[in-house]
Parts: structure tokens; sequence; C-alpha cells
């Protein structure tokens, strides 16, 4: 291909202009080269009646919310990795003009992948309808990796929650958990959220992790009516926290009951309060301030309401 | 086999009732999607559809689907809790459809 020229240039030159279904980009070069130049994108997108298949080098995966951005400036309605043969993964839809975008997923956050290539597909049309993907992000895209079950945020501020199932709706006690990892304490934070109302980052309860140093961290509880207001803390250190390889791990809870919040870590409970300012929704998530601090293994138990 | 038609939209969004009528009288089979009075899923209604050759038309934003919508803010969901936007009837749209006639802009797109 020659410099300044277009694919669609290409594709016309070369007698392809006959409409196809799908479009497949295996070639990096390629790849780079519509990325950097959005113009050359434009006929490409008028060619592939219905999307884009595109297999992606790693130089281009540690800039996936850009490219996905671009995919859904240039006219894809929405972007996703296959998960198999007949179902779609980390799908986000192109919502508003300023480039931001609803991200939906199997688990929390935006795959990061380790491969040496990662697919892509490109739609024109709808590819997963309604709530098949549990995980929404509220706000901000932190990165999930796939190899160690770790979300962190790749932003200031990142919150994402994952509705019940029907039959499991406004189930309670709901029993959230994940273990919070970090190197250095470096003001982030991690939380796990539940009966979360919004809009935004408004109406729900959290239970906060922040570390202090390398074996404390301080574990709270929260309440946001609108504003945020801390209803009890504690301080924990060793063996709680454990150490290994120079990071820091603590496992810890949140458990939301008809009129009680509690929060600990293992078998024990540390924290306790009463409290029903918020009714009882069936909607929970994570909620992360800053990179320093990750989330493994996140686990929301709604139980069924009714018995299966 | 009567050629098929598919309209889809929703409550006073949906102004092709009247030319589906005039289809009819011409010979045509015409299947209507308004989604605030139909209440059922539609999405088997549309597998079955996916074997046909079908020509669609809609009078919704071709986009607005209820996942843009929750984005939006905007209560699409709870008062259509099955509506599909027109991104989403790919059934019919595997069917190859011939025309797609959005409402806003008042603009006919042909294939």
């Amino acid at each position: 291909m020659e410099e300044g020229s277009s694919l669609g240039t290409c594709l016309a030159n070369s007698g392809q202009t006959r409409k196809r279904d799908w479009i497949g980009i295996v070639s990096p070069w390629i790849m780079s080269f519509l990325y950097a130049q959005q113009a050359a994108m434009i006929p490409l997108v008028q060619c592939a009646r219905q999307g884009l298949l595109c297999l992606l080098g790693n130089q281009l995966d540690g800039d996936a919310i850009g490219l996905r951005r671009f995919l859904h400036r240039v006219g894809y309605y929405e972007v996703g990795v296959p998960a198999d043969a007949e179902s779609i993964d980390f799908s986000t839809v192109g919502v508003c003009p300023d480039g931001s975008f609803d991200l939906r997923a199997s688990q929390p956050g935006l795959l990061k992948s380790d491969a040496q290539w990662s697919t892509l597909i490109a739609s024109r049309v709808a590819m997963t309808i309604g709530d098949e993907l549990p995980w929404r992000a509220v706000s901000g895209c932190p990165r999930f990796a796939w190899a160690t079950g770790s979300v962190a945020a790749r932003e200031e501020y990142a919150l994402l929650t994952r509705s019940a199932a029907a039959a499991q709706s406004d189930a309670l006690p709901c029993t959230l958990s994940a273990t919070a990892r970090w190197k250095e304490a470096g003001g982030s934070t991690a939380g796990l959220v539940a009966c979360y109302h919004g809009p935004g980052d408004s109406h729900m309860y959290a239970a906060i992790v922040q570390p202090l140093g390398p074996s404390e961290s301080n574990l709270s509880l929260w309440i946001n009516t609108g504003q945020w207001d801390r209803l009890t803390e504690t301080t924990i250190a060793e063996p709680k926290i454990k150490r290994d390889a120079g990071e820091s791990r603590l496992p810890f809870w949140l458990k939301v009951t008809h009129d009680a919040l509690l929060a600990g870590s293992e078998n024990d409970t540390l924290l306790s309060i009463s409290d029903e300012r918020l009714s009882r929704r069936a909607v929970a998530g994570v909620r992360l301030i800053g990179d320093a601090v990750s989330l493994d293994n996140v686990s929301i138990d709604f139980p069924c309401a009714e018995p299966l | 086999m009567k050629k098929k038609i598919v309209t889809s939209g929703v409550d006073s969004e949906y102004v092709l009732g009247g030319l589906c009528a005039y289809l009819r009288r011409r010979g045509w089979e015409v299947i209507e999607l308004d989604f605030g009075a139909f209440r059922e899923p539609a999405g088997q209604l549309l597998d079955d559809l996916a074997a046909d050759r079908a020509i669609y038309m809609t009078s919704a934003h071709t986009n607005l689907t209820l996942r843009v919508a929750g984005s939006l803010g905007l209560a699409l969901a709870s008062l259509y809790p099955n509506y599909l936007a027109p991104l989403e009837n790919h059934p019919s749209a595997a069917a190859q459809p011939e025309c797609l006639y959005p409402a806003r802009p008042a603009l006919a797109v042909w294939r």
C-alpha cells in the first residue's frame, strides 16, 4: 500500500467493492495504519456490511480503551472479545460524543490479555442484548487480568456493579468478598459496594480497604446518601494481612442483612453496625481509587429469593 | 409465498401503521413490532424470520438500545422492558433487509 493511499481506495482499485458481511484484519501493520489515520478507516467501514474482525498484535493491547473508542467513533456500535464460537465478552457500546462508552463483561473490568495476540470484533449491529453480561462499568474502566483474576483501576476512580439474576432479586443477606493486594500504600483504596442505587458515585454502602503500610490497613464501612459518611472503622495488621514477595494481601468481606452491615476478614467479624437508610437492593460491585491496590477473586453471593 | 415486511418502533415514535395497512391491501405480509403495544419478547419471532427474505422498516432511533438508554439515564428499560432497537433486530438483518427507513432524519437508506 502506498503512503497516503487509503485502504478503501486500494479495495476499489483491486475490484473489491462489493459489500462484505465481515472483513478481517490480520496484519498488525494495517491495524496500526488504520488506527493512526482515521480517514483511511471510513471506506473500510462502508465496505464491511456488518463488521470487522481484528486480530491484534499486543502492541495495541496497551491502548485497549483508545482502540475501542476509535472503532466506535468510526461507526461501530459494539466492540467485544470473542468468548467462544457464539458469544461475546468484554463488550463496549459507543454512547456519547465525548467518546465515553458502556462496558459490560462477565468479569469486573476490561480484559487485559497476556497473550501475544488478541482478537476484537467490531460490529455495526448489536452482538449482545440485555443483561447477558452481568458486570457494568458505572464509571471508569479498570483493567481485569484474566491470568490472575485481579481488577485494578487504571484511572483515578472506577466503580463497577453487578446485578442479581431475576431469581435472586433483592434477596438477603447479600455477601461480597475479595482479596485486596498492594505493594505500597500510595493513597489508593479498594472497596466492595452493596445496595447500589446511583446515579453515578452515589447512594450505596461500601466496605473500604485503605492500606496504611506493608503490614497495616484501615477497614471501614461507609454510606453514601448524596455524600459519603463513615459509619465505623478499624485497623487491621498481621496476621490478617499476609506478606509475600514484597506484596501485602488482605482477604475481606461485606455482608448486608435486613437491618445491619457487617464487615470482616476470613472468619472474623471486625465491623458491625445497624443501618436501614438505604433500601435493600441486589446490585453490588467494586469501587477502586488509584492503581496501587487491586482486588482478586471478587465474589458476590446473592441468595436465591425462591427455593430452587 | 407472500413478501414479508417487518416494521418496528415504540409508541408515539411508531408512525408506520398507516403505511402497513396500505401494504397489506397491496398483498404484502406485514409484521408490526410497536413495542408500546407488543409486550412479549420478540427474539423468537425475529429468529423465525431469519431464514426469510424480508424488508425491514423502522421509525425508531437506530442505535437507541436499552443499553444505550441506560447509560444515558433514560427510562426506556422500565417502560418497555422487551424493546429491541433496530440495531438489535439482527436476526432479521441476517435476512438481508433491503430498506432501512429511519424517522429521524427523514431519509431512506437503500442498499
